[in-house]
């Protein structure tokens, strides 16, 4: 790696260090300044709800808050439940609903991923036949309609009338009732990558070296995995982030339809019943995993084609 | 090469002088079309694009005549009229209050196209006020705007939603100002991006050394020549901004009882879809073909408007 | 494309292998399911429905429920009760052990009362004379008031006692005509210290930290998934429980919980309104008394709603029996009064609604009410009135109910309703607290079976009171009610006080909230309780 790549990545890395502890400022702040008390007890008097502000520390100025919230973070610690789980370190509930997101998240860009490229690829070689309408029909109403939609739709069909799945999340069949909003969630990726990879297999197909290479009798299979596939591939990467993006709306509402325990579903609960460390650790734990996921790719990307450092700072 | 030898036809001229008995070219002058007219003739081209503003302006309509044309109100509860599936009457059915879901879902509609329509505005108003001084100052002022628009930017959408709907409570106007947080990024980075392009172009290098002020460069010579992308990227953030407003209110954040979104609708109706499929069915699949249609319409004018941002 | 397909192929017939793992539930296993997640298991604290049913799993009181229902001693094999009825003693089973076999004792007791005042807990109230009136406890709460540091004389001065180790005295400063009842609230659960404090910050906080003395032991509890407990062999009511393995499927949707009881993968799932139409007329629809009141708070600074005739004709408005059985429909009862059905009996057994009586207030009349609401609004000088509704989001059914209220107060003529919705902490915490309502949506459930827990709400200085009412009349007649020993006389003053606010109408009640589920008719004994510990599992039996 030369030494330019290595100092790409260090600015990249101090901005979006730099960027998320702007996040974390931001997101105590709104927290904080929240009006009513964080500890959500009608039967509590208010003797009682000072007491336990106190017991938690809350009574004392943000700022000290502040310091120990985030002295805290640093050794995992991200405070207990309020409301929710009374006391309950929310480390642990936060963590055990980030696995399950997370891995529904992997899922969907692997499967998306593979019959999004295989559905690309396919398109692109029966450019302009009935087959490459089809797909492009498929992608674009992959792109558009939102995987809430697809979400109800594959419950209508698998939920109440086929009866092939389970359509909540349930702890006695977690492999299987992963399989309903899995498939929903990689609607979009498929299509996502589906369209980029026709576009950039045409243009591969069509360029110079594909004529030598198959000038020089390398039979279809080899040409159009080898060579064509691979090197339309690479630029995939600079749609990963909009994917990934996407992925993250997609699993907090796909999370309520399908009942599964994951972190959106977690926030959004932490967010009705006010449970300020949940929402914290919540939306920090998401922006943080967009600004990783923003930096490699940016990274990477810097890595595979380096005029994109000049060319990022512009655009 | 023997067989591609034997390919070869020759004809009977192949051999003979051409000289000058004919001309080698012939300059043809295509004629002088304006662009918005050539834009027009690509775009009627695009039968996807056709049928996306088709699409939009039939949703339009429905949105604006129907409610008034029918004989039910959006909010007329009635529990003797509950739950009927859709017939001559009710066309879409009622919903499990006994109100008429074709009202609602076109009363819904309204606020679904009233976002888009303040997703537009803002879009033209943020985005394009902050991508234009960043872009056209540049300097310190354009890193300093810039550091700012990549927090925002950082954080998802969504939580940024979410976390405002906890401190404002739910209503429109609260919609209308999340989006207006966080929507306008996508169109500041694209003004910026062509401000940074167009500015160094000579015709403004040429109206600067006239005397003219920055105002008037701004929007008389930079803004006339970036309206394309601007347009498009309009076009893009409208099903977007629709979406986060059915997200915000499926998951319950969105507008208070008794008006209807398509987002709230879709959720009343995922309440009961096992035993009522059609009330949350119909929803989702207005919500779906009108997001469908904006990205085909949008599709439709990148291509039109211009033609190198293709497949971008 | 082979492979193409191959591979689409493969995916589906492995999702359906997946997919396809359900059966029906072993017959020693129950499966319960909720819509509801366990949130606390520490007794001295936890404050909601789901959070109990797990408790109770475990822990026993000092009296708890026999298969029908009654009150009758648990961990107290019996008890003696003074002629003054200020003093209970309690006598503890021998054979009443926790699960690592230290004998359940008085002292288990005192520690778990003490405890909450000395965390200063939410249920410190209940221990004073808002409940059950121990002797001590109110000079210690007023101690904690005026933020006094607590000594050990104060709680020496406790009125609990341990007179050995299986016997517990409790000295009340007024006769409590409910404390049976109250015991098998679970604030009064016994806790076992040495246990306690070996977990310290962590007690209770997962399955291993709940120590069991009742007919279940905790195996697993993933919070939002599902909690799983076995039988108690040590339990000293062993015998009467008859399945080995209890689950609890947790925060499922009702039409999750519907799907998978028709597959036979659970024997209980609750329904919501929707799927009722679909299962009403099945044979294993059963509806149970939540015993949650749900009422409108008026805040009486706002002048346009103190006219007492403008409250009558909201009152009137208000179609509550079609509210509860075509919008509701899932067992919700319209409301006759403040106090619901089933809450609490007389000395002579009938219940308190029956004979309270129902107010004509609360009978729909449409006409009556735009009569009395224009008479209103001459008194007030006014063509029009502007009322906001505030109602939490989050709180289901509360936006059915306020979307009903609206479109029922909008047919008044000169009625409008600003919808205010938000959620529930902002409602109670920020909305409510500061007076910032004109009508709020809100509900009540009871903490034991007494009228009081109602009544008292609108007591002058009563923390919920947020709409601030005051009747010199309803004090008077409420501190009869404290204080009277004789339990006629003092039935009689409750509905005196009842009728008083029933008047003046400082809170409009609309519907007592009903539960509606369905429940494999194999299966017997679960005991259901609209006060307290909603349900009770250790009857619970499966025929082959």
């Amino acid at each position: 790696m030369s030494k330019s790549t290595l100092k790409y990545i260090g600015k990249r890395l101090l901005i979006s260090l730099v960027t998320l502890f702007v996040i974390l400022v931001v997101l105590f702040l709104i927290v904080k300044l929240l009006p009513g008390s964080p500890i959500n007890n009608e039967r509590l008097s208010e003797t009682q709800r000072a007491a336990i502000e106190a017991r938690y520390g809350l009574d004392q100025p943000i700022l000290t808050q502040f310091v120990n919230y985030v002295k805290n973070m640093l050794t995992g610690d991200f405070g207990v439940s309020y409301n929710m789980y009374k006391d309950m370190p929310v480390a642990s509930l936060v963590g055990s609903a980030a696995k399950i997101s997370f891995m529904y998240g992997l899922s969907a860009v692997i499967i998306g991923g593979v019959l999004g490229t295989l559905l690309g690829v396919f398109a692109a070689l029966h450019k302009n036949t009935i087959w490459d309408t089809l797909a492009t029909v498929i992608s674009v109403i992959g792109v558009s309609v939102p995987s809430f939609v697809f979400a109800m739709m594959i419950l209508i069909l698998f939920a109440s009338k086929l009866h092939i799945f389970p359509t909540q999340y349930s702890s006695m069949n977690p492999i299987g009732s992963s399989i309903m909003p899995v498939m929903a969630l990689s609607v979009g990726v498929i299509a996502n990558v589906a369209r980029f990879t026709r576009t950039e297999m045409v243009s591969v197909m069509n360029s110079e070296y594909m004529t030598l290479a198959k000038a020089k009798g390398l039979d279809s299979k080899t040409l159009i995995f080898k060579h064509a596939l691979r090197n339309a591939l690479i630029p995939v990467v600079t749609i990963l982030g909009p994917i990934l993006v996407n992925l993250m709306t997609g699993t907090m509402v796909v999370e309520k339809i399908c009942g599964v325990p994951g972190l959106g579903k977690l926030l959004i609960n932490s967010i009705l019943s006010n449970d300020v460390n949940i929402i914290l650790a919540c939306s920090f734990l998401y922006a943080a995993m967009y600004i990783v996921m923003m930096l490699i790719i940016d990274v990477s990307y810097g890595i595979i084609d380096p005029r994109i450092r000049l060319g990022k700072e512009d655009s | 090469m023997d067989a591609n030898l034997k390919n070869i036809e020759f004809l009977p001229d192949d051999f003979e002088f051409v000289g000058d008995k004919q001309d080698i070219s012939i300059d043809v002058v295509a004629p002088a079309k304006p662009a918005w007219k050539e834009a027009i003739g690509i775009f009627s081209q695009n039968k996807g694009a056709v049928i996306g503003l088709i699409m939009i302006i039939i949703i339009v309509l429905l949105a604006i005549f129907a409610p008034i044309l029918s004989s039910w109100e959006f909010d007329d509860l009635n529990t003797s009229l509950q739950s009927i599936s859709p017939n001559l009457e009710h066309w879409f059915g009622t919903d499990t209050n006994g109100r008429d879901l074709w009202v609602r879902l076109w009363t819904g509609a309204r606020i679904s196209l009233f976002i888009a329509v303040c997703a537009v505005f803002i879009d033209v108003i943020v985005g394009t006020t902050y991508g234009l001084i960043s872009g056209y100052f540049g300097g310190m002022v354009d890193s300093v705007m810039q550091r700012i628009q990549e927090i925002i930017n950082s954080i998802p959408t969504l939580v940024v939603l979410t976390l405002l709907l906890m401190v404002m409570k739910s209503s429109l106007t609260t919609i209308v100002f999340a989006l207006s947080l966080t929507e306008w990024i996508g169109m500041s980075r694209i003004v910026r991006a062509q401000v940074l392009k167009v500015k160094e172009e000579e015709f403004v290098l040429a109206s600067r050394t006239l005397g003219a002020k920055s105002f008037f460069i701004i929007f008389k010579e930079i803004l006339p020549n970036i309206y394309s992308q601007m347009i498009i990227m309009i076009m893009m953030s409208i099903p977007n901004a629709i979406f986060y407003e059915a997200y915000l209110s499926f998951v319950g954040l969105g507008l208070p009882v008794p008006n209807a979104s398509l987002g709230t609708l879709i959720n009343d109706g995922f309440e009961s879809f096992l035993v009522y499929p059609y009330m949350m069915l119909i929803p989702a699949v207005v919500l779906s073909v009108l997001m469908l249609s904006f990205n085909l319409f949008g599709d439709g004018l990148r291509d039109a408007l211009d033609p190198t941002m293709k497949e971008m | 494309m082979k492979k193409l397909k191959a591979l689409i192929v493969m995916c589906l017939a492995a999702a359906m292998l997946v997919g396809c793992g359900s059966g029906s539930v072993a017959n020693d296993t129950y499966v319960f399911s909720s819509e509801l997640d366990i949130k606390n298991l520490d007794s001295s604290d936890a404050d909601d429905g789901m959070s109990f049913n797990a408790m109770h799993a475990c822990i026993d009181g000092l009296m708890g429920l026999d298969e029908e229902g009654n009150i009758t001693g648990a961990i107290a094999e019996k008890y003696d009760v003074s002629g003054d009825q200020k003093t209970y003693t309690f006598y503890l089973r021998e054979n009443a052990n926790w699960a690592n076999g230290d004998p359940v004792t008085a002292d288990d007791f005192i520690y778990a009362w003490q405890r909450i005042l000395k965390n200063n807990g939410n249920y410190a109230y209940m221990l004073g004379s808002d409940a059950a009136s121990i002797k001590g406890v109110d000079e210690i709460l007023a101690k904690m008031g005026s933020q006094k540091e607590l000594t050990d004389d104060d709680f020496a001065n406790m009125g609990v006692t341990a007179k050995d180790d299986k016997t517990l005295v409790v000295e009340l400063t007024k006769p409590v005509s409910y404390f049976d009842e109250l015991m098998t609230f679970p604030c009064y659960y016994p806790i076992n210290q040495k246990f306690c404090e070996e977990k310290g910050d962590q007690y209770a906080k997962n399955a291993d930290n709940v120590l069991s003395n009742g007919a279940f032991i905790m195996t697993d509890w993933q919070p939002g998934k599902q909690a799983t407990f076995e039988k108690n062999d040590n339990y000293w009511n062993a015998d009467a429980v008859k399945i080995q393995n209890l689950v609890m499927n947790l925060v499922q949707d009702p039409q999750t919980a519907a799907t998978s009881f028709g597959n036979g993968e659970t024997d209980f799932a609750p329904i919501n309104s929707e799927l009722v139409d679909q299962y009403k007329n099945d044979e294993s629809y059963v509806s149970f008394n939540e015993g949650y009141l749900f009422y409108l708070e008026i805040n009486e600074k706002n002048t346009d709603l103190a006219n007492n005739k403008i409250r009558q004709a909201i009152s009137m408005a208000i179609d509550r029996d079609d509210l509860a059985n075509n919008i509701l429909k899932d067992g919700s009862k319209a409301a006759a009064g403040f106090v619901p059905r089933e809450l609490s009996v007389s000395p002579t057994g009938s219940d308190f609604r029956d004979d309270a009586g129902n107010y004509d207030v609360t009978t729909y009349n449409l006409q009556k009410a735009q009569q009395l609401f224009a008479e209103g609004l001459k008194e007030i000088g006014k063509d029009s009135i502007t009322v906001r509704l505030t109602y939490g989001t989050d709180e289901s059914p509360m936006d059915q109910m306020a979307e009903y209220l609206q479109n029922a107060l909008t047919k008044l003529d000169g009625f409008n309703v600003e919808m205010v919705a938000t959620t529930k902490q902002d409602r109670i915490y920020n909305k409510m607290a500061n007076g910032d309502f004109d009508i709020a949506c809100t509900r009540w459930g009871p903490d034991y079976g007494d009228p009081t827990t109602y009544l008292n709400l609108l007591l002058d200085g009563n923390s919920n009171n947020y709409g601030k009412y005051y009747s010199e009349d309803y004090e008077e007649v409420m501190a009869k009610v404290s204080t009277e020993a004789d339990a006629t006389t003092r039935w009689q003053y409750m509905i005196d006080a009842e009728k008083i606010i029933m008047e003046d109408l400082p809170n409009i009640p609309v519907f007592e909230k009903g539960t509606s589920a369905l429940e494999n008719q194999k299966v017997s004994g679960l005991v259901h309780r609209p006060v307290g510990v909603p349900y009770t599992f250790t009857y619970v039996e499966k025929a082959e």
